[in-house]
């Protein structure tokens, strides 16, 4: 299987962690043209402002969407993990209004937005199935507006576990509370609008009331039902299938 | 970039930094400080009338180089 091949298979796994496409759908999308791309965590797939004329399918690693203030502030809108297309209302917003940078080594599949305009016109359930992916993403936004409005930095931070974890398991990137977490105290702090020091205060008290650890860049959740809690984490937001049934 | 270490008294907790955080410089230092203890009051400050947050910045060489106190004082007064 070549690499383009098998980074298509990965958006048919992700379509499919959700819902069903018949064989006719999955041989549309493995047909589609997918160049690789391969990022460092220096560069952007994509910057504030540019046109893309393709959308990049995140096949392996950590990527974000981030907004630049004065000064270089930077505030991270989003994380993203295989399977996710974090620039796919490209296809419809010509322009893009924030950056999508990768925070770990990443190999992105890019397709023409010309080739995906024409599998969603042939087939409405795909088209379907990735509006339904911009608004779930939608409802992540919505999730941390009210984290970084409402909650205090332990909620806070506990929640973006709760949903890192969940999201990973869901496209089988985590198992058995424990996932990949390359994320930095600086990456923690521009998601959370907290400090690096406060971010590592709060990481801190939740390895001392045993509810996490980190070893190796993996998150270990050690006490899910009271990670859970503190976070107050309600998960219908992620409209997860193996959390409908 | 230098590496700077916060030691924070949160009026519970006297918490010794030894992991640090790299910064620009002792400018973004005093910054990031001062936020901190902005950003700790914010948590903790409805549970009482009377607080006082400390922050004090260590340099890579120990050396005690910046401190901060941030102090509410309130009370009902009828």
């Amino acid at each position: 299987m070549s690499a383009s091949t098998e980074a298509l298979e990965t958006l048919i796994r992700k379509l499919e962690s959700t819902s069903v496409l018949t064989e006719e759908e999955r041989q549309a999308i493995r047909q589609l043209p997918a160049a690789i791309r391969h990022i460092n965590p220096s560069q952007d797939l994509a910057e504030d402002g540019e046109r893309p004329a393709h959308c990049g399918l995140l096949v392996e690693g950590w990527s974000y969407r981030y907004k630049l203030l004065a000064e270089g502030r930077r505030q991270i809108l989003s994380f993203h993990v295989a399977g996710d297309t974090p620039d796919l209302q490209s296809l419809h917003l010509g322009t893009l209004d924030h950056g999508v940078g990768a925070l770990t080594p990443c190999t992105f599949a890019l397709v023409p937005h010309e080739n995906l305009r024409r599998l969603t016109a042939a087939f409405p359930n795909v088209a379907a199935l990735l509006w339904r992916e911009t608004l779930v993403d939608a409802g992540i936004f919505r999730t941390w507006i009210t984290s970084m409005g409402r909650r205090l930095a332990y909620g806070r931070i506990a929640h973006l576990f709760c949903e890192l974890y969940l999201r990973q398991e869901a496209v089988g990137l985590a198992a058995d509370l424990q996932c990949p977490m390359p994320l930095r105290g600086t990456d923690l702090a521009d998601a959370t609008g907290l400090t690096t020091v406060h971010i590592s205060r709060v990481l801190k008290a939740l390895r001392d009331d045993k509810l996490i650890t980190f070893e190796r860049r993996q998150l270990i959740i050690h006490d899910w039902p009271r990670l859970y809690d503190a976070a107050a984490f309600d998960p219908t937001y992620l409209h997860l299938k193996s959390l409908e049934c | 970039m230098p590496r700077y270490f916060f030691d924070i008294d949160d009026g519970m907790n006297d918490m010794r930094d030894d992991e640090g955080v790299t910064l620009n410089d002792r400018e973004h230092a005093r910054k990031e400080a001062i936020v901190t203890l902005a950003q700790l009051a914010n948590d903790k400050l409805p549970d009482g009338n009377n607080h006082t947050f400390k922050a004090s910045v260590r340099d890579e060489t120990g050396r005690r180089i910046y401190e901060a106190a941030l102090t509410l004082n309130s009370g009902w007064v009828s």
